[in-house]
């Protein structure tokens, strides 16, 4: 397998934002920037927010889209607290502090000719740029969107755009249909008929279910942990998920450096 | 490296006094290529121990004002793997590299002090008697006089390597604690290890990190490890790493008047991983306004 991460390491550079507006009540913020990053589908920025004391640490945030002809980053933000606040309330024409491109992203050529994406919430983020890569190979995924009323959901328009076919749903029914979306991929079972691997970004009992629903079907099964960082890239090991098999006294994986995609097999959910 | 900030740390001469302290920065690789070792005057790899440490579950950080609180509990894959696979690849770049040693045990202690003996690459032992995110020794070594002067003295028995004490400011008299490390035979100190403090999500109603408590570190603890250093100064003739919230050339700088010749940083790295390059520039500005480093000027 390849390793899906970017070849080189990481950089520290200044992204001019050209562009930020609402997306149900997240913010899609354009950024302008100079250096080929070349980032893998998955892969995250950790981005300085500003604010003082109260904010001292960077917010690991997903590369949404990258455009490396025109150099634009697309970042989802969703305002939960005081750092990402910060984040979805910049103005265009500031420079937003990144590091990156970190983590392992997902790996493509697992991928396999009908990939099923599948995203809740803010966690579409990062399966725009995966679709729009796995449509490049000629390999267009079936995307499962869910979220919990129809001002959550994230990436729609752009996953509609590159995928080559999307289910929607919400909790409330106010989009698509009523229900978490893994409920709805267990209504239609026939949906997932010759699915090639599971691609995933979202809650943890999202990923948990779909853990479940790829181990009946034996399929692959690939998600995208979230989780609070302080460094980022590996050394702190603030970030840690349990391991599904420990290993001589190795308990843990780090979610920024071995993630933060993982196969899901490979670690506790719950 | 810019020679003209070179200082000596006790026996180890350093190209310059700011030093990657355990915990932040890895084995030394993690940061390539924003960050490589070799811009550092030493680097303090992860706290080792003689077998594998799992760490602390999950939530192990949080957030604070002009900080963090950590519980990691020295997750580590033991000192074998840091002698088979770490030692090797940093003895090949041109870092002077301290490796911070842990124990639930005397012995323990000993047993990764006696393995590290000779191994080259290894240019000084830093004992962390003073962490506060594990349930047996850690801290409990570093709070009693008795207790740290038992331990060093027996580590002092396994090994050649420069002898660093690694402090915790969770102490009512830390002078007390330097000087009983000082007479059992440390050849250096260090400190601060981070403040035990804690934090509740009001949501849950509950502490956020599994552990319950955790360690503070950055800006927010900066003045108590100066005030540590200045006191340690005043009450030993030990060189000392002083850390403990170092952002800026200005504060390696206070760090220095107060008493240390080597200054540590950390959390800091997080916050934005070009700090060491900011303040080693800076640096060069201070240093030139002085004959030699200012170590202990703010002394009265």
């Amino acid at each position: 397998m390849l390793d899906p991460s970017r070849e080189g390491g990481p950089e520290v550079f200044g992204a001019r934002l050209v562009h930020n507006a609402p997306e149900g009540r997240a913010r899609r913020l354009l950024l302008v920037v100079e250096e080929d990053i070349a980032p893998v589908p998955g892969q995250f920025l950790q981005l300085g927010v500003g604010g003082g004391g109260e904010t001292y640490l960077r917010r690991p945030i997903s590369i949404a889209d990258w455009d490396g002809a025109r150099g634009l980053l697309e970042l989802l933000v969703l305002p939960v607290g005081k750092g990402t606040g910060l984040l979805a309330s910049a103005q265009p024409g500031s420079i937003i502090d990144c590091l990156g491109p970190l983590g392992r992203g997902f790996d493509l050529d697992a991928a396999g000719p009908i990939p099923v994406l599948v995203g809740g919430g803010i966690g579409a983020a990062p399966l725009v740029y995966l679709a729009r890569r796995l449509a490049e190979r000629g390999c267009p995924p079936l995307t499962f969107l869910g979220a919990s009323d129809h001002p959550g959901l994230a990436g729609e328009k752009s996953l509609t755009a590159l995928s080559r076919g999307v289910v929607l749903a919400t909790e409330d029914g106010s989009r698509g249909a009523t229900g978490m979306i893994t409920e709805v991929m267990l209504r239609n079972p026939g949906e997932l008929e010759g699915a090639t691997a599971i691609m995933a970004c979202g809650p943890r009992g999202m990923l948990a279910a779909l853990k479940g629903m790829a181990r009946e079907r034996g399929i692959p099964a690939y998600g995208s942990l979230e989780e609070h960082m302080a460094c980022g890239v590996g050394a702190c090991l603030g970030c840690a998920v349990p391991m599904s098999r420990p290993e001589s006294g190795k308990s843990y994986l780090r979610v920024c450096a071995d993630g933060p995609v993982f196969p899901l097999e490979e670690v506790i959910l719950a | 490296m810019n020679e003209n900030l070179s200082i000596r740390f006790g026996s180890l001469e350093l190209s310059n006094p700011l030093v990657a302290v355990s915990g932040t920065f890895g084995y030394g690789f993690d940061y390539e290529p924003v960050i490589p070792p070799e811009i550092f005057g030493a680097i303090v790899v992860k706290g080792t121990s003689l077998e594998p440490w799992p760490g602390n579950p999950p939530p192990r950080i949080v957030e604070t004002p002009a900080g963090m609180l950590n519980a990691i509990g020295l997750e580590n894959p033991g000192v074998e793997v840091l002698v088979e696979e770490y030692l090797p690849r940093l003895a090949a770049r041109d870092v002077r590299v301290i490796v911070n040693v842990v124990g639930k045990t005397v012995e323990e202690y000993v047993g990764v002090a006696r393995r590290l003996q000779g191994i080259e690459g290894v240019d000084a032992l830093e004992l962390n008697v003073s962490c506060p995110n594990v349930k047996a020794g850690g801290m409990s070594f570093g709070t009693s006089p008795a207790a740290i002067d038992n331990l060093v003295g027996a580590v002092r028995a396994a090994t050649d390597a420069p002898l660093i004490v690694k402090l915790t400011p969770n102490v009512t008299d830390i002078a007390e604690v330097a000087r009983a490390a000082e007479e059992a035979g440390a050849d250096a100190i260090s400190l601060i290890n981070t403040l035990l403090g804690m934090a509740i999500d009001v949501d849950a109603g509950k502490p956020v990190l599994a552990n319950v408590v955790g360690g503070l570190s950055g800006p927010a603890v900066r003045p108590v490890a100066l005030r540590c250093v200045y006191q340690v100064r005043a009450a030993t003739s030990l060189p000392i790493l002083g850390l403990g919230g170092v952002a800026s050339a200005e504060d390696v700088i206070a760090f220095i008047m107060a008493g240390a010749s080597a200054v540590g940083i950390g959390t800091a790295l997080f916050a934005d991983p070009l700090a060491p390059h900011r303040i080693l520039s800076d640096l060069a500005a201070y240093r030139a306004r002085y004959d030699e480093w200012p170590v202990g000027r703010a002394h009265l």
